[in-house]
Formats: structure tokens, sequence, C-alpha cells
């Protein structure tokens, strides 16, 4: 093997006293070749994202690096001069982020961020040789009609498209090493996947090296070429994708493994019990006005919505973003008003409902939302925001604290966290207190709107199974909207594909993924990351995989 | 509440504001024990020079002791600059809130009726208002709550907007809570940290309202307060520069002690500010 591009060796940064642990990063070596794909793989707090801006001398003021170095070209970079690094990041080094939203500049057309990333440090390049660069770089990450994109806007381009602007600015001034920061979790499954079929083309075409993290192994069975798997940051294990995936040596590895969703036994829709929601020709339209002369925009988000949730099953809304789920979410709650269709809640109109009837009804039909930082009162103490709801109903205030606390211990947190704040909680915990929330109230049906998307792959899992279990226990029906096949999967009788305000399908789990009937649910299970690899090892028999009932937690 | 305490007095705007402050405050508490007499009463020569005839800032046209005059006005002028804030306050915050959270037509109506005070200029319509109900200590309080509403009217109304699609309140209209508990438990808490630096600054806008009023022969008869003794000396400022001087050094001071105030406030309810 030719000398590494990146060497990083015996990494440690310190963190401020007060963290909850003492070296965000302790002891960390890894390196990166020329065309090789090396993944980071770890949960959110292990440092992944530290390593990554270590490398480029974007670390935050408070972090320290305490020992150790970082080699690239024969250059320790934690050494070099800020006008050197500079001249180094976005030229040999590039990156992308997460968030294509806030990655781009809002204001300015994406051809001329993109050209104005070549001129930094190529600032002889000339006007018409530095736009056909751009226009050729558009082409390479597979934007559609590059002559006229150039000139768009951010704000008029899709979520998969400003990724691929991000990566047309990385690779604008042919980079050797380029570093991916989540690339892909915020965007869709579909989006995902032309992501990340693009980055691998791209890395094998031009012979870069690519430091590529991530939370989802099973983005990691798709891409990688060499796993560091970090924890609490150290590297638990590393060495190549094959090896590690296959057989892992550590248990940590192995519980990343199991958690990855979407290979549980399926569930069988259960046929005889009566509807207890019941949507019917369900419409619902957006309209914004744009301007006084311009048209107004008009956006379906449904479109006579057909559905049917029986008493003790678990519905799944599966789409894109767009699709109109989270929509019907909301209509189903009335937080949003349809336009017209009817929803029927054990045989009552919703939308026909007064103000108190549908009091009463919110009370049986709870909700769990998607962002855990933003659906908890931030200047509430937790168990405020649980009692509230009994008390609103009637409970009086010591019962309704009684209840919260129990409820907190219910969910697997303590019953001390009531007087404690949300900012002082981890996404999943936060998640745990939203359901405990919604479920003080002992509704009937719970609508779950995307409410593990924000969290990571590990935390999912164990959500998932705290909501399967208090399912069963109180007998539950449960509405989950997710823009994750896997998930939906794991959790789901029923399955309806919506695309565009429209039904696409809606079929028993179990068909669905055996014989899906539309082309877009075949596409979209297709895009599913890591469905080759674990396809293959849930064929082998369980002598190399552990068994999935090792995951505890 | 300890954060918002440190950042408050990490910043030397906000102490020396403070300090400012509590001295305009502990001069208007203690104006009866320094200066017993009534600030009205000619205890003087006229035109006294600061420090002449045992005068430390001097005596007016008429013999009235300026000092006892700066005293006495910190009283009045507090008294008007709090109360009338705090009426404003009041008015703005209800009406932002409705505007804010009902939405629709109640929002336009409130909005339109907050524009129509805010195409008026301010201080006509207060001198109008001042004029029409005879001028006294009440009118005027309530002619600047009157005239200093609006803004904050509209800070609260963006606010409550904001919040209002955010993802908490939602879950608290599901679990059956009313408007007005959700309004108050949920909204308000979370929209009042700018609304109090607003506020605060408001403050400091009133006090230069009295003082203008007052400048103009339209304060209150029966109490001293800085604007009109600065309206009282303005004929003789170029004989006798002490009677303007120290009661506008007076408003001044109050009015930089509370924007200081204000300012240090406004970082110290920022939470990115107050937890960094």
């Amino acid at each position: 093997m030719t000398e590494p591009l990146l060497t990083i060796e015996n990494l440690i940064l310190a963190l401020p006293q007060g963290a909850d642990r003492p070296h965000a990063v302790d002891d960390v070596s890894l390196s990166v070749a020329a065309n090789e794909i090396v993944c980071l793989v770890g949960e959110s707090g292990s440092g992944k994202s530290m390593i990554a801006h270590t490398i480029l001398g974007l670390l935050p003021a408070k972090v320290r690096v305490e020992s150790g170095a970082v080699r690239f070209g024969g250059r320790d970079l934690l050494a070099l001069p800020a006008a050197e690094m500079r001249a180094l990041r976005g030229s040999d080094i590039a990156m992308i982020f997460q968030e294509p939203q806030t990655a781009l500049n809002p204001l300015k057309r994406v051809g001329a961020q993109v050209a104005e990333a070549i001129r930094t440090h190529d600032p002889a390049a000339g006007r018409e040789a530095t736009s056909l660069r751009v226009r050729e770089l558009f082409e390479q990450v597979g934007l559609p009609d590059p002559r006229t994109l150039v000139s768009a806007y951010p704000f008029q381009l899709s979520g998969g498209q400003r990724q691929r602007v991000m990566i047309a600015m990385a690779l604008a001034n042919n980079p050797s090493l380029l570093i991916a920061d989540e690339p892909t979790t915020a965007l869709d499954v579909t989006t995902q996947r032309q992501i990340l079929d693009l980055i691998r083309s791209l890395q094998a075409a031009r012979g870069m090296g690519v430091l590529f993290i991530t939370h989802d192994i099973g983005v990691v069975a798709d891409i990688a070429d060499r796993v560091v798997v970090l924890r609490r940051g150290r590297v638990v294990e590393q060495g190549p994708a094959r090896t590690v995936l296959n057989q892992p040596r550590e248990d940590y590895t192995r519980q990343l493994l199991d958690a990855v969703p979407g290979r549980g036994t399926l569930r069988r829709a259960k046929e005889d019990a009566e509807p207890l929601l019941e949507i019917r020709g369900l419409q619902k339209t957006f309209i914004t006005r744009q301007g006084f002369f311009s048209p107004p925009r008009r956006v379906v988000a449904a479109e006579a919505l057909d559905l049917r949730l029986h008493r003790g099953e678990t519905l799944a809304v599966v789409g894109e973003s767009g699709s109109g789920k989270s929509t019907l979410a909301r209509m189903v709650l009335r937080l949003i008003e349809a336009d017209d269709g009817d929803i029927l809640f054990a045989g009552q109109s919703v939308r026909a409902m007064g103000r108190e009837a549908l009091r009463q009804f919110r009370r049986c039909a709870q909700i769990v939302f998607q962002d855990p930082y933003a659906s908890l009162d931030p200047r509430r103490k937790v168990g405020e925001s649980i009692s509230f709801g009994p008390m609103a109903h009637g409970v009086p205030r010591a019962e309704a604290e009684r209840l919260a606390r129990q409820w907190l211990e219910r969910v697997g947190l303590t019953s001390q966290a009531a007087d404690r704040f949300p900012h002082e909680f981890s996404g999943g915990q936060r998640q745990r207190i939203c359901i405990a929330r919604a479920l003080a109230l002992e509704p009937s049906l719970l609508i779950a709107d995307e409410a593990v998307s924000a969290l990571d792959v590990s935390v999912q899992a164990q959500i998932l199974a705290l909501l399967a279990e208090l399912k069963e226990e109180m007998n539950l029906s449960m509405l989950f909207i997710t823009h994750d096949l896997r998930v939906a999967r794991e959790i789901a009788d029923t399955i309806v594909v919506m695309r565009a305000g429209k039904i696409v399908e809606q079929n028993g789990a179990e068909a669905l993924f055996a014989a899906p009937r539309s082309d877009y649910a075949r596409s979209l299970l297709a895009a599913v990351p890591g469905k080759d690899f674990f396809e293959r090892a849930s064929a082998r028999p369980a002598a190399s995989m552990p068994a999935s009932g090792a995951q505890s937690g | 509440m300890r954060d918002l305490v440190r950042t408050f007095f990490r910043r030397p705007a906000g102490i020396v504001g403070l300090v400012l402050l509590g001295l305009v405050c502990l001069m208007a508490a203690l104006a009866p024990v320094l200066y017993p007499a009534s600030p009205w009463e000619m205890t003087g020569v006229p035109f006294s020079r600061p420090g002449e005839n045992g005068m430390l800032l001097g005596a007016d046209t008429l013999g009235r002791d300026v000092a006892s005059g700066v005293v006495h006005g910190a009283r009045v002028s507090l008294l008007i600059g709090i109360a009338s804030a705090l009426a404003a306050s009041c008015i703005g915050v209800l009406l932002g809130c409705i505007a804010g959270y009902a939405g629709g037509l109640v929002d336009m109506a409130i909005v339109r009726f907050t524009e129509l005070f805010q195409t008026i200029p301010t201080f006509v319509l207060a001198i109008l208002l001042v004029a029409i109900l005879t001028p006294s200590l009440a009118t005027i309080i309530l002619a600047i709550a009157l005239v200093s509403w609006p803004p904050l009217a509209r800070l609260t109304r963006a606010q409550v907007m904001s919040i209002m699609r955010r993802e908490f309140v939602q879950a608290a209209r599901c679990q059956g809570q009313s408007t007005l508990s959700i309004v108050t438990r949920h909204v308000l808490p979370n929209a009042i940290s700018p609304i109090i630096v607003a506020g605060s600054l408001t403050v400091a806008a009133a006090i230069l309202i009295e003082a203008a009023l007052s400048f103009m022969g339209l304060g209150d008869p029966n109490f001293m307060s800085w604007g009109y003794m600065i309206g009282a000396g303005r004929t003789v400022i170029r004989q006798a520069w002490w009677m303007s001087v120290f009661p506008g050094l007076a408003i001044l001071l109050t009015v930089v002690a509370i924007n200081l105030v204000g300012e240090a406030l406004n970082d110290a309810l920022n939470p990115r500010i107050s937890r960094a």
C-alpha cells in the first residue's frame, strides 16, 4: 500500500471543564489513503465531527488539542500557520457539511458561490474559464440543466440539489482529500442513495481519499472501504469494511449493527377489528400568494386520501419530504384544517367537532413530534410540561404531578427528571419525555410524526422498542409517520406509501416488503442504505451474525 | 436566574447603569429629607450662582433652589417614566398577544389600529391629549402611555406569532390546555425577554416626553419637574446657565442609566450570550 494521504496519530482533544468527559477525542489514530473511503461511525457525542474539524483547523475555541499529530502530505496540520491552512482548505482538503440548507449563502446565486470557491484559490482564473468550470462541475455532480441552474438561488433548489451544489463546491479545486460530515443525514432515503452513489463514483473517478462521517452503519455498508468505529472519543474497532461488518470483534460494533432498523420479523395486519380512525377523500392544497401580480403558488398536500386504522394496529405512512405525510398527521388532530373530506374517529366526525368535543378528542389522540428540541417548552420544567395535560382535564395538581413522575419512570427516566429543564437532556431522553407527555393522557391513538428521525440509529432502536412495548401494554393504535422504510418495517402492520399528496400504495407490511405493487415503493425499497449487506447477512446462517435478540437497551 | 444575574454583572455597562439608576432612585427617595421645604418656595436670592448663598446648584430667576428642584424632580420623572411605561406595556402586550394568537381578521384589525397611532407624530399626539385633558400627573401618564404602546404591541405580536408556530405550543394544544393557559404558561414566558428590554427603554423615552411636555408648560403645576425647570430657565440661559444645565444633566444621566440597564438586560436575557 502507498503512503497514506492523511494520518492522525494519537490525537487527544481536551474539552473545557464541566463537560461530560475530559476528552472529546482520546488517543485516536487513523489514516486515509488516496483512492479509498474511510467511514468514521459513531453515535452523536462520540467526537467524530470534532476529528473532522481538527483536520481543517475549525475546532471551537473551547476545545484544545492536547497532543497528537495530523499529517497531510508530509506536513503536520496542527502546526501549520493560519495562512497556509487557509490555502489548504477548500483546495487540497475539501469538506461537505450535514445541512445543505444552511451551508449555502441564501442571498447568492449558487453558480457564483462555486465560482468564488475557484477564484479564492486561483485568483488568476479568468471569468470565462471559471464559469465554464462551474458548468462542468454541475454536470459532473448530476445537476439537471447546469446552464440555467448556475443562476438559481439556494431556496429554489431541493435539499438533494443543494447537497450536489455543495459537493460541486468541494470538488472545485480538485481536492485530494474530501471530508464528508454526515452529508446525507438530512436527506430522504432516495436522495441519500443518489448522493452516496455520486460520492462513490466521483471518488473512484478522481482517486480521492474520502473521510466519511456517519452514524448510520447501513450507509457504511454501502460505501466504505475501511471503517473506524468511535465511541465516546475512543476508537473501538477499525479495519477493512468487510471484516468489521461481517466479523465484528467488539460488542459495541455488534450493537450498532443490530440497532439498524428494518430486519425484524414482519407483522401481519389484523383483519377483524373495526376501524378506529377512518379518513375519506381528504383534500388539502396550500396556496401561497407570492406577489400582487404573480399567480399564487399551489402545493397539493393531500389529494383524495383514504385511510383506515384499525384498533390496536400500527399504520405507517411513508414518503419523502414534501409528500404531505406530516400535513396528514396535523389534519387528523386539526392543527391544520383540511379543505374537504371526512375524518372519522370511533365513528365521530372530527372535522365537525366543536370546541369542547375537539378538546376531548385530542385527549384520545396524542402526538409525538419529530424534533425533540422544539417540542418541549424550554422554560418549563419537564414535570410541568407533562402534568399540564391531565390538569387541563380536571386532574388535581398533586395527582397530576404524581402521574408525571410515574410516567417519567415508565419511559425509562428517573422521577427526579421532573424537576429539570429540557436542555439538560439528550435528544433520545427528550423524545422519551415527549412520549410520557402524550401517554399521560391515556390516549387510544398515538400519532408519531417522524418521532425517531432526528435520533441516532442506536437510540432509534431503543425508542422504537419502547413504543412497541407501550403500544402492547396500553392497547394503543398508532399512526406512524416516517420517511424511512426500515423504521416502518420495524413497527408497522400496514404501510401506506405517499407521494406528492397521493397514496401510491397501501399494503400489509409483509406484502409490501415481499412484493411491492408500485414502482415508487420499489425504488424506495432499493434506496434503503445497507440493503445488500443486511440481506446477505441475514441470508447467512446465524453463526457469523449474532442473534438480533442481543440488543438490549 | 443565577445565570441571568451573572451575565448582567459581567458587563460594565450594566453595572454603571445600575449604579447611576440607583443614585437617581436614592435621590428621589431622600428628597423630603435632603430638602424638606417645597421646591417651589423662594428661599434665596434670585440668580445666585452655584455655591453662592448656601445654594449648591444656585437659584433660579425667582430665588428657588435649583438643587431642591433637581432632587424633587427625580420623583416626578421616575414616577411618570415607570408608570407610563408599565401602562404602555399592559396595552401593548395585551393587544399584541391577541393579535398574534388570534390571527386573521382580529389580527388585521389590531394591526390597522396600531398603525393609526403610529402615523400620528408621537409628541404632537401627547401634547394634544394633555392639552385636552388638562395637565395633571394622571393625564400625563395616560397620554404618554397612549403614545408609546404601539412599538410594544408590534414586538409582542411578532414574538407571539413565531412562538405559536413552535411544536411545544401545538403539543400543549393537543394536551387540551385552554387558550389562556397556553398563552400565559407557554407563549408569554418564551416571548417576554425582548419585551422586558423594550419596556425598560420605554421608561427612558417616557421621561423625555414628560420633560418635553413640562418644558412646553404642560406639566402638572403641583409638581416640580426637570422639564419645567429647563423651560423656566431657558429665557435667561446666557446669563444663568445653571438653571437649565443641572436639570438637563439629571435627565441625561437618568436616560443613559436606563438605556444601559436595558442593554445589559438584553444581553442577559439572550440565552446564547448568557450561557456562553
